[in-house]
């Protein structure tokens, strides 16, 4: 029986594994609620995210100055691409939409390697940041706590511009109904390039702090599309509330699966979904 | 058959027309002659065309899973790795014998399409192409695991292969490789071509136009998925049995998501739901990525990509697709109507 | 002697939405029933939940005299239970003569045949063939069914149902987005049709529904206002309030 430190520790860990899947899902469920567009490129963002972050600690900043930037710059990207490729993928059927932004997932990869070559590559902590917290003989990354902080500080973000904000009301009312929403004159293509830029910024947060989980390498665009993939589809396409409940529990029965079950640990997530879907095809939550 | 007195309309040969089935015809021709050509007048290429060959054989499976049925899946390529690790074990293990490999290979593939189309066949759109997605993910890690028996990231290999009904040895040249997958290609092109043909490829085209409604004709629609994942998976297994066969070598990357991305490209750039699309497709796509993996392959991705965006952009019906346009346009239509 | 088709007490609520309320119904062997009732009175609703679409809140629904709750739509269609659509729902890539070859070999339990050609059977062509003519659709048989008129892929629509040789056939709004004289060879048809087919026909269209119906229910916020002969129901005055002196839907 492992103990309380080890269980603490990997509780942590799960979380915070989870928190960072919830922030690059969290674009994703947003969009897919709106226009129910696949958007099969979004990991990408989180990608560009990330090596933007890179590039500019390299160049001397610290993290912390190098995150807002990189978030805003991804963002820049994002409007862009929307602004122009998406305009195409918009108006094809469902699985042209899956093959166009898998293309564009290649271009990405293809892209970053071209910059920043093959091998995996790391973002610093700072110092602050690095090592670990000693309680009454519980042992706990302080880096993994400021994830949690920080992702948990951005959900309730989140939550608080969904429920209380009339973007976040409009932003509902498009998810619910689009044809309503732009019936009773809401402008939901505004609405989706505003929600497509946050949820490319969203991505961009979850890269850049989840690069010691989530390392940085041009295939990274596609090595964890599966994952938050399985977080959306769980949650319930459109569910935000939904993305959050399922990144964590994925996040969490994946820590927890790997250090129990050394040998097979990474299928354990994998088979709670099929088993899981099985059950409930629609996911946890329909648009809520 | 009496025929009813005021009959205006069609008669037996136009409803031939009017159900309408794949038929042989120059193209067939034209792809033989072509595979016998490039024996005689390309044997530096054999090893290139054989490829070719055993792609096209993944491509048409994916065709009956995609085109006919409609069943979106992004990670057809966990067909092609189960049945190239089961024929790989089979001659590690078994015995050497090729034929029977391929069939062992089928019946794992086969198994597994059963199994899993079960449970990831419920779904629709995203989810399943998710759930595809990490089935495939899910054998991947497994393979990865079980480095005892798969050789993990090295591979399997040093295993023999027996000459072909003991007679035809495999050569350093290819030469053997080579007609022995053009071969199973034509089977398989002849079994594929049987399914499309029959009640059931009406069907499977029946649940892809309107799945909802076919329930209402009393039609069993998850039981005919399955029975249709199944066929397409054994037949990926087949190719990925002969690649296991003649190159001697099985690795991860048969399980890899960039396999199901590439045979996914090659029925996007040939045309979906008609056979020729994965004969042009395969024929382009491995003369492309040997070319330019051969200059730089990680540009490559440059180019693949780019391939996806305008194909399903300009061409959503692929070369194939635009070929028939242009040829009925050509030919005109017989009967106006 | 059952009834080809019965619901008893039927409910279904939408969360706090009750739309079908209560509602009983018997369709006689061979009979030319028909539902009408005003807009929202919950008659497709009422369709949808015969044919498995919908999952009741209560009740039951019995097909030649055996309940049918639990049975998929794919089931209940096997046992002789039909349906059209009152938007189209056909197979539009595919030709009229494929649209129908799915019902016919859908029915005959062999969709799932991979050994023989299906433009190689005699006996489906001529089946076909039979069938086309006498829906008038025998010119159109190798055209895409998006190729067509709107009032001929109406026609398809009824044809994909007689297709299945129902014993009880629903028809959802046949009429609607017909022009006068497809009406008038959409009543041929119907008037046409065997003994051994019972017809449930939900209509707006008050001619096509008094000139064909023998028996009417008619239905009005999820409950059964009256059953009766087309005379009865044309002199009820409750009937006629609902309709506040509209005569055509």
């Amino acid at each position: 029986m492992p103990s309380l430190s080890t269980l603490l520790s990997l509780f942590i860990d799960g979380a915070s594994y989870g928190m960072i899947l919830f922030l690059i899902a969290s674009g994703l469920t947003v969009t897919l609620g709106i226009m129910r567009i696949v958007n099969l490129s979004h990991c990408g963002f989180a990608m560009i995210g990330g090596y933007a972050a890179l590039a500019l600690v390299s160049m001397g900043l610290p993290l912390l100055a190098a995150l807002p930037i990189a978030v805003l710059f991804t963002m820049a990207v994002g409007f862009l691409l929307e602004q122009t490729i998406y305009r195409v993928v918009y108006r094809t059927h469902e699985f042209g939409q899956i093959l166009m932004t898998l293309g564009l997932t290649y271009l990405m990869v293809a892209t970053i390697n071209l910059l920043f070559g093959s091998l995996m590559q790391n973002i610093l902590v700072p110092e602050a940041l690095n090592g670990v917290w000693l309680a009454g003989g519980l042992t706990i990354s302080k880096y993994r706590i400021f994830l949690v902080a920080v992702s948990a500080g951005v959900a309730v973000l989140l939550w608080a511009t969904f429920e209380w904000t009339m973007f976040g009301a409009r932003l509902r009312a498009a998810i619910d109904n689009p044809r309503m929403a732009r019936a009773s004159g809401i402008d939901v293509g505004r609405l989706l390039s505003v929600a497509f830029a946050a949820g490319c910024g969203l991505a961009a947060l979850g890269g850049v702090l989840g690069a010691q989980m989530l390392p940085l390498e041009p295939f990274y665009a596609l090595k964890y599309l599966v994952l938050v993939l399985m977080v959306v589809t769980v949650g319930g396409l459109g569910s935000l509330k939904g993305s959050l409940v399922a990144a964590l529990a994925l996040g969490l029965i994946d820590t927890f699966g790997r250090y129990f079950v050394p040998e097979f640990g990474g299928f354990v997530i994998y088979v709670t979904v099929f088993a899981f879907l099985l059950v409930r095809p629609r996911g946890l939550f329909q648009n809520a | 058959m009496r025929k009813p007195e005021n009959t205006i309309g069609t008669s037996f040969p136009e409803m031939r027309s009017a159900l309408r089935t794949h038929r042989f015809g120059w193209f067939e021709i034209v792809m033989l002659v072509v595979f016998v050509a490039v024996y005689y007048l390309l044997p530096g290429y054999l090893p290139l065309a054989t490829q070719v060959a055993i792609m096209i054989i993944f491509a048409i499976s994916l065709d009956l899973a995609l085109g006919y049925g409609g069943i979106e899946t992004l990670g057809h390529a966990v067909f092609y790795g189960i049945g190239g690790y089961a024929a790989g074990l089979y001659a590690l293990h078994v015995w050497q014998e090729p034929i029977s490999g391929l069939l062992v290979a089928a019946i794992a593939a086969g198994i597994f399409g059963i199994v899993s189309g079960v449970v990831v066949l419920r779904a629709k759109g995203l989810t399943l192409v998710m759930l595809t997605l990490a089935c495939a993910t899910m054998v991947h890690e497994f393979a990865n695991s079980m480095r005892a028996v798969t050789g993990g990231d090295d591979g399997l290999s040093g295993y023999r292969i027996d000459p072909i009904f003991g007679l035809f040895r495999f050569d350093l040249f290819g030469r053997t490789a080579y007609i022995y997958s053009v071969c199973i290609l034509v089977v398989v092109f002849l079994i594929a071509r049987v399914v499309a043909n029959s009640n059931f490829g009406l069907t499977a085209r029946g649940i892809r136009s309107n799945a909802q409604r076919m329930q209402l004709l009393g039609v069993p629609v998850l039981n005919r998925l399955v029975l249709l994942y199944a066929i397409s998976g054994a037949l990926a297994g087949i190719a990925g049995a002969l690649s296991a066969q003649v190159t001697k070598l099985v690795g991860l990357n048969t399980l890899a998501f960039t396999l199901s991305g590439n045979v996914l490209i090659v029925l996007i750039l040939g045309g979906i739901g008609r056979l020729y699309g994965a004969v042009i497709g395969s024929i382009v796509f491995v003369v492309l990525s040997d070319r330019a993996a051969a200059i730089d392959p990680f540009n490559w991705l440059f180019i693949l990509g780019g391939l996806i965006v305008l194909t399903v952009w300009l061409a959503p019906d692929g070369i194939a697709g635009r070929f028939s346009a242009l040829t009925q346009q050509l030919l005109g239509r017989e009967r106006k109507s | 002697m059952s009834f080809a088709l019965e619901i008893r007490n039927l409910k279904k609520a939408f969360g706090g939405l009750e739309v079908t309320r209560d509602v009983s119904l018997t369709v006689a062997a061979g009979a030319r029933h028909a539902l009408i009732g005003p807009n929202g009175a919950g008659k497709s609703t009422l369709v949808n939940l015969i044919t498995g679409v919908l999952k009741p809140s209560g009740g039951e629904i019995l097909l030649g005299g055996s309940g049918i709750g639990n049975l998929s739509q794919a089931e209940r269609v096997k046992r002789g239970l039909a349906r059209t659509f009152q938007i189209n729902s056909l197979f539009p890539t595919m030709t009229v003569a494929e649209n129908v070859a799915l019902a016919m070999v859908a029915h005959d339990g062999a969709d799932a045949r991979v050994l023989g050609n299906i433009s190689r059977d005699p006996a489906l062509a001529a089946r076909i063939e039979e069938h086309l003519l006498r829906l008038n659709l025998s010119d159109t048989a190798d055209r895409p069914v998006s190729n067509l008129s709107y009032g001929q892929q109406r026609i398809v629509e009824v044809a994909l149902a007689l297709a299945l040789r129902p014993n009880v056939l629903l028809l959802d709004e046949p009429a609607a987005g017909l022009a006068a004289k497809d009406v008038e060879m959409l009543l041929d048809l119907l008037k046409g049709l065997p003994d051994t087919v019972s017809v449930l026909i939900i209509e707006h269209d008050m001619d096509l529904v008094f000139r064909f119906a023998q028996t009417i229910t008619v239905l009005v916020d999820g409950r059964v206002l009256l059953t009766g002969t087309p005379e009865e129901v044309r002199k009820d005055q409750r009937v006629r309030d609902v309709y506040l002196g509209r005569r055509h839907g």
